[in-house]
């Protein structure tokens, strides 16, 4: 029987020309359907693709007529491409990695109206995580108010709950870890007692003291050399079990400081909580700046946060095996795993991309403007480079008189580093409600300079905004009903800052975040907040610090003996522990300090002459 | 008439055409079409060897349905072979030096299922192989005598489609 069935070659051969030609005949088509269904899936809403060509022999992709809808806004087009040419590298193909040379784009048109909507059937997709990051931050900040109702209460005794107190809990903590920590190292310097090495030691030095080597002979100097570097030896060792026992001391106490430090954070926390039971908000102008633009900040910044979370996503740090969704199919579409190498192909890499665009009409964006890309990749950990980017208006019909962009994103290291610098000058932003004053704020015409800077997990960005001459408009209540509220009620609080804002022609705003990059402090200083602030001191100060001083003084009617006796536990092992270490270390030095003496002086008869036969002095 | 030509040349197998050790032969290979999803590159070499070896094509074609099914079934079952295999950190540098080979990442052995299937398809091959031998001797030997005296059956066999399944019709000694 033969093995091979020759005869079935040529209907093979069939099968396989009958495959590459149907390759041949429906790439074009496959390849703008897994656009439009790839595309569709990322943004939320139809993206819609004329033709897409493919010269696979010429390492050339064209796609025709790309509509990205807005999803928010169906009838309309985020974006529309003309014409999109990449240059494709056709090794990495056979790896199933997508490396684009180059991309040249050709006709880019921004909000242009649709023919029919863009929505999908199914438009919410559960948010992504990074949304939801982005989200759970915005509702986390604490933005203060400004209610001073408690100006009229100031009679009332504050309610402060002790087991509502931090620092309560933080002085707890810190004696039992004071309390742990002394008996631990009492163990341990018990263990480690060198008293009897001392004391041997101390014996052997008085015993040799007024020897010299003429009274004690050559044998008898021997020996003494002998028994000195032997007890020596058991100083030193004693010494250097010491030494290993002060540094684990010393780190100790440094922990134990730091709690002691975070009780007097929470004490300070503290004193915030006793404020907000009589109703006195901060008057410092960073509070009384985050109470006016609190709402603002946040929304300026959730959008950096979520674009930040979204890189940590899609462009993973490190080298580690990639686990993903598999392709859809009538099958189970399992997990498929990609295995990253230094100095290959990544998976996806766009090399450099030049874009050079004019947008025309009457709108804030028209204008031409020159940007480039490069290193876009799905694995910077293979590619071994930042993406870089930067884009710059050339030229402005309408809108911003300066826009530039630069940044990096660099995930090609174990420890992330992202950078982005912005400018942009002429910008008019919306209209924002400053709700505790009652106010409306107008500025058209602003000056932003942005700045991120992102290494490993530290996180710290600065959003300034300047505005010449910004327009305030009243929405609620009137001077007059404001002048003959009571005092410390809204009406009176939004008459005040209403006088205070209102007199501010310039606005300078500083938005600034630092702090784990899913979980950034949110810091805003303006120099409203600083006219509300001395407005609201000068009115109220001397009321607010009375109701302040009681209030403090209430917290530390709770909590100062807690707090006492922990810091009397820190000073005890500051003191007691670290005070023995220190002074057996002395005692052992003495002795190590005499024992090396006399072994000097027994080495030499004279000053300079060895007797014969003493063996070699180990100082 | 593709399901036709399919019972035909399926009766065909089971009843006359080749050894049982070639129908149980072409039956292990058809499995893998049947067991690992369809359209991977390791496939159309399955195809190839079904065509290329001189194993009954029936049989090929009846591994492949039957182990349809049977694949479909045990999708989760190879997700976690596959899975198991994958993140293996003994085996890790050998999948990152695959996957970094031009032509290996074409056949998606890097996603659960299909290497969890294939894996799978390629330890049973012999076991499958050695009990549809075993299942067409017997059915040769006890039903083929029953069912060759059915009209249905002697009229399928007789249909011109049948010719078309010679060409790949094994070679008998």
């Amino acid at each position: 029987m033969k093995l091979f069935r020759w005869k079935a070659v040529v209907p093979l051969v069939l099968v396989l020309a009958v495959l590459v030609i149907g390759w041949t005949l429906f790439a074009d088509h496959l390849l703008r359907k897994g656009i439009e269904a790839g595309g569709t899936a990322a943004v939320g809403a139809e993206v819609d693709l004329a033709s897409a060509r493919i010269h696979l022999l010429r390492g050339n992709v064209t796609l025709r007529g790309l509509q990205v809808t807005n999803p928010d806004s169906p009838m309309t087009n985020l974006v529309q491409l003309d014409e999109i040419v990449a240059q494709i590298a056709l090794k990495p193909l056979l790896e199933k990695k997508v490396v684009v040379d180059t991309v040249a784009i050709r006709g880019v048109r921004f909000n242009t109206p649709r023919k029919r909507s863009g929505a999908i059937p199914h438009p919410a997709p559960a948010p992504s995580r990074a949304s939801q990051n982005a989200l759970q931050w915005a509702q986390s900040v604490r933005i203060p108010g400004l209610d001073l109702s408690g100006l009229g209460q100031v009679q009332q005794i504050i309610n402060v709950r002790p087991d509502s107190l931090q620092s309560l809990r933080e002085a707890r903590a810190l004696a039992a870890r004071a309390d742990s920590t002394k008996t631990d190292f009492e163990a341990e310097l018990r263990s480690a007692d060198p008293s009897p090495v001392a004391d041997s030691a101390q014996a052997l030095a008085a015993r040799l003291r007024g020897q010299t080597p003429r009274s004690l002979g050559v044998q008898g100097t021997r020996d003494a050399i002998a028994s000195v570097q032997r007890v020596l030896g058991q100083v030193r060792s004693s010494r250097d079990r010491l030494n290993g026992l002060k540094s684990r001391v010393d780190t100790g106490v440094a922990a134990l400081r730091a709690g002691a430090a975070t009780m007097d954070r929470a004490r300070q926390a503290d004193y915030a909580y006793a404020q907000q039971l009589v109703r006195i908000p901060s008057l410092s102008a960073p509070d009384i700046s985050m109470a006016l633009f609190g709402k603002l900040a946040v929304a300026k910044v959730k959008p950096v946060l979520y674009w930040l979370n979204l890189a940590e996503q899609y462009i993973p740090p490190g080298m580690r095996p990639q686990p993903n969704p598999g392709p859809e199919r009538a099958r189970m579409a399992g997990v498929t795993v990609t295995f990253p190498k230094a100095h290959t192909w990544p998976t996806f890499l766009l090399r450099h991309a030049d874009a050079s665009l004019t947008l025309g009409g009457e709108g804030a964006a028209a204008g031409d403007y020159g940007a480039w890309i490069e290193g876009v990749t799905t694995q910077p950990a293979v590619y071994g480079g930042p993406l870089r980017f930067a884009a710059q208006r050339t030229a402005a019909a309408k809108g911003p008189r300066q826009l530039r962009v630069a940044g990096l994103v660099d995930r090609s290291k174990p420890s992330p580093h992202d950078s982005v610098d912005a400018l942009v000058s002429g910008v008019a932003f919306p209209a924002a409600d400053i709700d505790v004053a009652g106010a409306r704020l107008e500025f058209p015409d602003n000056t932003v300079n942005f700045a991120l800077d992102r290494r490993g997990d530290g996180l710290s960005g600065l959003l300034h905004i300047t505005a010449p001459s910004v327009h305030w408009v009243r929405m609620s209540g009137d001077t007059a009903a404001a002048a003959s509220a009571p005092l410390g009620s809204k009406a009176w609080v939004e008459g005040l800052a209403w006088r205070a804002v209102s007199s501010v022609k310039d606005l300078d705003l500083s938005i600034r975040f630092s702090g784990r990059p899913d979980a950034p402090a949110l810091d805003v200083t303006s120099n409203v907040g600083a006219a509300v602030s001395s407005a609201l001191t000068r009115e109220v100060g001397a009321e607010v610090q009375r109701v302040q001083a009681r209030a403090r003084a209430k917290v530390d009617s709770l909590v100062n003996q807690q707090v006492a006796a922990a810091r009397a536990k820190l000073t005890a092992v500051q003191t007691d522990i670290q005070g023995r270490v220190a002074a057996q270390q002395q005692r052992l030095q003495d002795a190590q300090a005499e024992l090396e003496r006399k072994l000097q002086d027994l080495g030499q008869v004279v000053p300079g002459v060895r007797l014969p036969g003493i063996p070699r002095l180990k100082p | 008439m593709i399901f036709l030509k399919l019972l035909q040349s399926i009766i065909s197998t089971l009843n006359s055409e080749g050894t049982p050790r070639q129908t149980a032969a072409g039956f292990a290979l058809g499995a893998a079409l049947g067991l690992t999803p369809l359209v991977n590159v390791h496939n159309l070499l399955v195809f190839a060897a079904a065509c290329l070896l001189n194993v009954s094509f029936g049989g090929f074609l009846l591994g492949w349905t039957v182990f349809v099914p049977v694949g479909f079934a045990l999708d989760p079952l190879f997700h976690a072979v596959g899975l198991a295999l994958l993140q293996a950190p003994a085996l890790t540098g050998f999948w990152t030096a695959l996957y970094n080979t031009p032509g290996v990442p074409l056949t998606n052995f890097n996603n659960s299922v299909v290497l969890g299937s294939f894996v799978s398809w390629v330890v049973l091959w012999l076991p499958i192989f050695f009990l549809s031998k075993w299942l067409v001797t017997k059915y040769r030997a006890h039903v083929y005598e029953r069912l060759k005296k059915m009209k249905f059956f002697q009229a399928l066999s007789a249909s011109k489609l049948f010719n078309y399944y010679r060409m790949f019709r094994p070679r008998v000694p």
